[in-house]
């Protein structure tokens, strides 16, 4: 029996633009790649209820577009859209990302799989255009400023190499 | 790196590539700003992360932790109806 991974995904914010999610899946990487990719898959798991979704089509080619509607218990209605740039089954997609919610926020997504005796691990990157879009994902808002510097401090003492001291 | 727990600032010059002077000024820094705090041992030096001035980014990640795995225990789950049941979606 597979062990229960629930809450274990792993976010990182490896640059002020990024944010990396990794989490592992008990199946092989052609199911997870499919669970992630074919709507008849989204459709079943991609609402949070009380949310419902309403709409998810995927054109999983490069150029091709991908849009998913929901609406919330309130009757609240947001959506996700993008292109894909990169289409690499079953360990790659890469496609822009669009939340209607955040209209000025463009941003890229990475999905990648990899699977290793039968666990497969998704690693789901979001690169944001600039800091501004990231910083609607963290709510980091009002406290960057300082946020940054102690970022960067912390970065330095992790990767050296990166920093000028 | 401290994550891992308190450390003296020799064991923290093991772990990074960076001579010592550095480092105790990368500290002082971290100090100042709260982030870290330090207390004496004998003669060692021992520094810790304070988690009180990481509580609004904890606060912060672990709302957004919740959110996002809700959704990938979704992913899980439906994984493994569908192997449960056969699987017919890919292997």
């Amino acid at each position: 029996m597979a062990p229960d991974r629930h809450g274990s995904a792993i976010i990182t914010f490896p640059s002020e633009l990024e944010v990396v999610i990794t989490r592992e899946f008990d199946a092989p990487i052609d199911l997870v790649f499919d669970v992630l990719t074919k709507p008849e898959h989204v459709s079943r798991w991609g609402a949070t209820p009380p949310d419902r979704m309403t709409e998810c089509s995927i054109d999983l080619r490069v150029g091709g577009n991908y849009h998913s509607s929901f609406v919330t218990g309130d009757g609240t209605v947001f959506s996700f859209s993008g292109t894909y740039l990169e289409v690499e089954p079953p360990v790659r997609t890469v496609e822009t990302w669009h939340f209607n919610c955040w209209p000025g926020v463009e941003a890229v997504e990475a999905m990648e799989l990899h699977e290793r005796d039968g666990v497969t691990t998704f690693t789901w990157r979001l690169t944001f255009r600039d800091q501004a879009g990231r910083d609607h994902m963290t709510g980091f808002d009002g406290q960057q400023d300082s946020l940054d510097e102690i970022e960067d401090i912390l970065r330095s003492l992790l990767e050296p190499s990166r920093t000028t001291g | 790196m401290l994550l891992a727990g308190e450390k003296a600032v020799g064991a923290i010059v093991g772990e990074v590539p960076m001579p010592q002077p550095q480092v105790s000024r990368h500290l002082r820094v971290l100090g100042d700003v709260g982030l870290v705090q330090c207390r004496a041992e004998g003669r060692r030096r021992l520094y810790r992360l304070a988690p009180e001035a990481l509580r609004p980014i904890r606060d912060w990640v672990s709302q957004y932790e919740r959110a996002i795995n809700a959704r990938l225990d979704r992913i899980e789950d439906y994984l493994a109806t569908l192997q449960r049941e056969g699987d017919d979606g890919g292997t």
